[in-house]
Formats: structure tokens, sequence, C-alpha cells
């Protein structure tokens, strides 16, 4: 093979993947979403990207839905928070921060992360990024600045995560919330597609059974 | 080391660029990644109008790859239906598209500060 060969590329990005795990090891890693409901989806996918990249901690930050973007009600932010918390409850690596639920307005990553960075001035910063919204990012506020503040590592749970030029952590998981709001909706169980706490206070509060 | 490296990934974005146009793909414009991912050095991004463009571009790139540098992507992904298919050369990720998801996915605007490489001596 004239020039480099495959294995010199592979090899690159292999050394390309160390290098940002040696970064990770005092970093932060901002996991945003609706989470409405929180499940194994997200979750063993955050916990992968922390396993791979040797992040050591990973905060979960729920973001204010627009009602008028939706077709239903969003659930009461207090229980996304409620069943976040739940859900991450076992692992000293995970915690929840509800600020943008507290804060006026819409919720804007840009705003969330400059606060991040004022108040972590040392530590390199991740944004965990869903693949389907891998293709909205460029209408992102602030993209240009935020890009140079947080490394964007993309989660895919798809099984074709197009590479758009961020690491990427993938696992193919078919669940997600949307689904698992259905089910309720339907009398139907979603015992092991969340944490048990999770189920628990879904059933406890009655949510999603409109679906 | 490092310097013929680069020029090599440049070469291939050329060689890759000549075939897409061979084929009539447009919007020929590569964006230089060196320093902003680690991903790649090159995204090289092209628009076919229909399916079979995009089938045919990717066809030409590959056998440009293999017959002028004896290579063959890492990897491709996607398919013609999904109207994105990519093809992994390593130091160049080749993006083809067709208008609307290039539009719809805006890698040019994501990666705004990324110097462009032109090919109008290929258009």
């Amino acid at each position: 093979m004239q020039g480099q060969t495959a294995g010199s590329m592979i090899d690159r990005r292999a050394r390309a993947a160390l290098d940002l795990r040696i970064m990770s090891e005092s970093g932060i890693a901002l996991y945003g979403g609706s989470f409405d409901p929180v499940h194994i989806g997200h979750l063993i996918l955050a916990r992968d990207a922390v396993e791979q990249l040797g992040i050591a901690r990973v905060v979960l930050i729920p973001a204010k839905i627009s009602p008028h973007k939706l077709d239903r009600p969003p659930s009461p932010p207090e229980l996304r928070v409620e069943m976040l918390r739940a859900a991450v409850a076992g692992d000293a690596r995970f915690s929840v921060d509800d600020r943008e639920l507290r804060r006026g307005g819409p919720s804007f990553t840009i705003d969330t992360v400059r606060e991040y960075r004022a108040e972590h001035p040392g530590a390199p910063l991740f944004f965990f990024l869903g693949d389907d919204n891998v293709g909205e990012l460029h209408t992102w506020k602030d993209i240009e600045e935020l890009k140079r503040l947080v490394q964007f590592v993309v989660l895919a749970r798809s099984c074709s995560p197009l590479p758009v030029g961020f690491p990427r952590v993938g696992r193919i998981i078919e669940i997600n919330s949307t689904e698992i709001r259905s089910r309720v909706a339907r009398g139907l169980s979603i015992e092991g597609m969340t944490p048990p706490a999770v189920c628990e206070i879904i059933a406890r509060h009655g949510l999603y059974r409109d679906g | 080391m490092g310097f013929i490296a680069m020029d090599e990934a440049l070469e291939k974005v050329r060689v890759c660029a000549r075939a897409a146009a061979s084929k009539k793909a447009a919007g020929l414009v590569a964006l230089d990644m060196r320093g902003l991912s680690s991903l790649t050095d090159f995204f090289l991004l092209a628009t076919a109008d229909s399916e079979p463009q995009l089938k045919a571009v990717a066809e030409a790139v590959r056998e440009a790859l293999r017959e002028e540098l004896g290579q063959r992507p890492l990897a491709e992904d996607g398919f013609p239906a999904s109207q994105w298919v990519v093809l992994d050369c390593g130091d160049v990720i080749v993006h083809l598209f067709r208008m609307e998801t290039r539009e719809r996915y805006g890698l040019e605007h994501l990666w705004k500060d990324a110097p462009r490489v032109e090919f109008p001596e290929f258009e």
C-alpha cells in the first residue's frame, strides 16, 4: 500500500483515543437531554463513555422542555429530576444538576457550559451528545464557542452513527423514552427498560398514563 | 515525517475529488480538519443529485483510491437510501450527500473554523 497503511491509520486513531483518555481523568462530562424518562439507553452509554474515556464525573443535566414543541404535556420538571437522581443513586461518578430547569427562559447549552467553565477552571469539559442530535448541532446557539469550550462526544444508540468529527461511543440499544411512555399509556410493563426505582416513581405519580 | 504525511492526505483529497467530479458530483469542497479533530485530516464533501449518482460517485472514489493509491476505504457507512454515504479513507473522510441532507446536517456550518480547499479545476 502506498504511503500510510490501514494499520498506521488505526494506530493513529488509537493514539488519539488514548490522548483523549489521558485528558479525561480530571474531566467532567455534561450529559444534557429531556430525560422524560431517563432509561437504560442513557445510563449504559454514559457508563461506556466513562469507561472508554476514563472520565471521572458525569453530570446529567435535564433541559427545559418547551411545551409548544410537544404533542403532550411534558412531565413536571421536579419529577424528571427525581427519576434521574433515583437512576444514578448507586454510582458515585454520576450526579444530577437541575440548573437549566431553575434558570429563567429556554435551556441553552452554551450558558450551562460557560457556568461550568467558570466553576471548574482547570477541568477538561466534555459534552455527551445523542446521535439523534448530531444533525442539528450546527444550529445550536454559539456553537463555535461551544466547540472550543467542550469536547463533544457522540453517544450513539443506533447502528449507523455517521462521523461528524467527534469521538464516538456506541452500542446498539433500541430503548427510547417515546416507547416507554407509550407502553405505560397502554398498561404494558416497562420493567428492565429503566431502573426499578424509576419504574416506581412513574407508577407512584401516574406519569405517562396519557403517553 | 509530519510534512510528508500532510502531503499524502492532500494528495488523497485531490484523488477523491477528481474521481467525484468525474461523475459530476457538485459542491466539491474539503474541510481541513487538522488541529480541529483527532478523527481525520480532511472531510471531503460532495453532492449528488440522485441515488444512482450517489452510488456512481462512491464507486468512482473507491476505484480511484485503489488504482491511484493502492488503498481501500477503512470503512463505509450510510446507504444510498439514507441520502448520505461516508467513505472512511483514514486521513480523509469522504461525505457524499443529497443536497437536502447536506444542508440538514450542516457540517460546513459546524466546522466553520476549518480552512477550505476548493477544486475549481475539476468542476
